[in-house]
């Protein structure tokens, strides 16, 4: 494996960005910065965005599913069916369509505060 | 590559103290509050999630169970219950409420009358009661009768029914005067008037609700009482005997109890939409108008909207099972104190709502049991006046009688009857199959089980059911 090749670790990066710190400081450098990278892979900014998506996706999905279906229960229990297609208006018929798209647009949204979070 | 694309990296500058300073480790204490907030988050993003999905899940098992109920073309609105209105000139309803009026009964003379079932009312009374009692009788002729009752009220805790007690006051005095027509030895008068106090008790049976239903029964008890006083005072001859016994109630109780499930069912599934707390359950129950709806009961609300839609569930499947069992009278519904016993501890509304209903299968049981026995009263009564003497067994009153007498409704045999000399006992040996002689329970009240549910699975000690 050539140095170009070389995978970038913590410890090529402090290299280049502090050539002339001194050992005992780059070690603790270097021991502080590994015990965070242990937890890195799953709390990056992305990935913690893309968790809230997913979760505010299934969230919202629980809330429209259960407004659906209350609005149902509704009217079969007064009788009054008008209740249950104003309540179908406010919403797409498809309920999942509609979740659907919110995902992407919460998906989007992560990716944009990525980029703005990470400069 | 930037040496800065990882920002995780800390900065920094020339002056190594300064660097020292930010790697200096975190304190306790800073390290306490950031672990409470991160298991705070957790536990909130955890509770969130856990709320909704079980919402969700609430919401579609309360939807698979109305539909079921609407595909099987049962009511779910107390609308679809209420009686259909009737021509005025077929209402007996308005002649009960003019003789209602007419009734002259103080309450010391009605508690005496109620205290003595009706034996013990003086010439005086009934002369002055005289309207009352022809107006009762007008009433009985007419074919139908709906009390105006308040059935599309906002609140259908508040529908009030003040002419049950009007109605049942009407048969008490109804009764005094048959018996005292019987005393007196009129035979025939005595008889029309337990076939109107009957009547009366049939009036009654189209209204959707239990406590219409349960006054209907006493009524039709208090007819039964009435029969057996004047039985014990008259001839009555087999032709008398027979006729008479076409003029029985034959109300289909059964019918009656699955009509006034499905309009408890539905008030039930009102009071699910009017409240939407255990608070609000409780504060209906006590008689409240208009319960509490302040922010806390508004927020208890919300977050116990999952459990409020479960107990509705539950209370659909109390109901269905209820209506099931209560279809064959005298059947034990011991199944039943152990579902309502398993019933899940959030299922608090429906612990408030179903109570009532195994006292009032016992109650249909015993009416039931008493409309079979009045033939075999007649049977035993038509043999003495026709021997002078009463029949040694029922088979001798069955032989004379032309045709079979109707069996016990618990055991399927025929009642038990002793005859000793000028007397005899007729009786049912009630809901323990037992035969405790021909005593009756002491209380009317089903004893309570676990949780204050009435039971019938422990019946009194004594529940024969005499003539």
């Amino acid at each position: 494996m050539t140095p170009q090749h070389e995978p970038e670790t913590i410890e090529t990066q402090l290299r280049a960005s502090a050539p002339v710190l001194p050992p005992e400081l780059r070690s603790q450098i270097l021991h502080r910065c590994r015990s965070e990278r242990r937890n890195a892979p799953v709390w990056t900014w992305y990935r913690r965005w893309r968790l809230a998506g997913a979760f505010a996706t299934l969230v919202l999905f629980c809330a429209v599913g259960s407004s659906q279906l209350d609005a149902q229960n509704r009217a079969l229990l007064t009788g009054d069916n008008r209740a249950h297609s104003a309540r179908s208006f406010a919403i797409p018929a498809d309920t999942a369509q509609f979740v659907l798209a919110l995902r992407w647009r919460i998906s989007q949204l992560a990716l944009l505060l990525h980029d703005k979070h990470s400069g | 590559m930037s040496p800065n694309r990882d920002s995780r990296l800390p900065h920094f500058s020339a002056d190594s103290s300064t660097a020292q300073a930010s790697l200096r480790p975190l304190t306790k204490r800073t390290r306490f509050w950031r672990r409470a907030g991160r298991i705070l988050q957790a536990c909130l993003l955890v509770g969130v999630g856990t709320y909704y999905a079980a919402n969700l899940t609430a919401s579609w098992q309360l939807h698979n169970a109305l539909a079921a109920a609407e595909e099987r073309g049962e009511p779910l609105q107390f609308s679809k219950v209420v009686p259909a209105l009737i021509p005025e000139s077929r209402n007996a309803a308005p002649v009960y409420l003019h003789a209602a009026d007419a009734l002259v009964l103080s309450d010391a003379e009605g508690e005496a009358l109620r205290a003595s079932k009706s034996t013990q009312a003086s010439a005086e009374l009934l002369a002055k009661n005289r309207t009352a009692i022809e107006l009762t009788r007008q009433a009985t002729a007419l074919p139908d009768c709906r009390f105006p009752v308040h059935y599309d009220e906002e609140n259908l805790a508040g529908i009030l029914f003040p002419h049950l007690a009007k109605v049942r006051r009407l048969a008490e005095i109804v009764s005094a005067q048959a018996q005292a027509e019987a005393r007196a030895g009129q035979t025939d008068a005595a008889l029309n008037d337990v076939a109107v106090i009957f009547r009366m008790s049939e009036h009654l049976t189209p209204e959707p609700v239990l406590i219409s239903c349960l006054t209907a029964i006493a009524i039709e008890r208090l007819g039964d009482t009435t029969l057996a006083h004047v039985l014990q005072n008259v001839a009555l001859s087999p032709a008398q005997a027979h006729a008479f016994s076409l003029r029985l109630s034959h109300t289909d109780w059964t019918a009656v109890l699955r009509q006034d499930l499905k309009g408890e069912r539905c008030f039930g599934l009102w009071a699910f939409q009017y409240v939407s707390n255990p608070l609000q359950a409780s504060q209906l129950a006590n008689g409240t108008a208009a319960p509490t709806n302040n922010p806390i009961s508004k927020v208890l609300s919300v977050l116990w909207s999952p459990f409020w839609k479960m107990d509705e569930v539950h209370y659909l499947q109390a109901m269905d099972r209820r209506n099931e069992l209560l279809q064959v009278p005298g059947a034990s519904l011991e199944s039943d104190e152990i579902f309502m016993r398993d019933l899940p501890w959030y299922a608090i509304c429906t612990r408030i709502m179903l109570p009532t209903l195994p006292a009032v299968g016992t109650k249909r049981d015993q009416v039931v049991d008493y409309q079979r026995m009045a033939v075999a009263a007649l049977a035993i009564h038509a043999y003495r006046t026709t021997t002078g003497h009463y029949p040694t067994d029922l088979h001798a009153a069955e032989a004379a009688w032309g045709s079979a007498l109707p069996r016990d409704l618990y055991t399927n045999q025929p009642f038990v009857y002793k005859a000793e000399g000028e007397t005899m006992a007729l009786y049912s040996i009630g809901s323990n199959r037992k035969d405790d002689g021909g005593k009756k329970a002491t209380t009317s009240s089903p004893s309570e089980g676990e949780h204050g549910i009435p039971t019938r699975n422990t019946p009194p000690a004594a529940d024969d059911l005499p003539w």
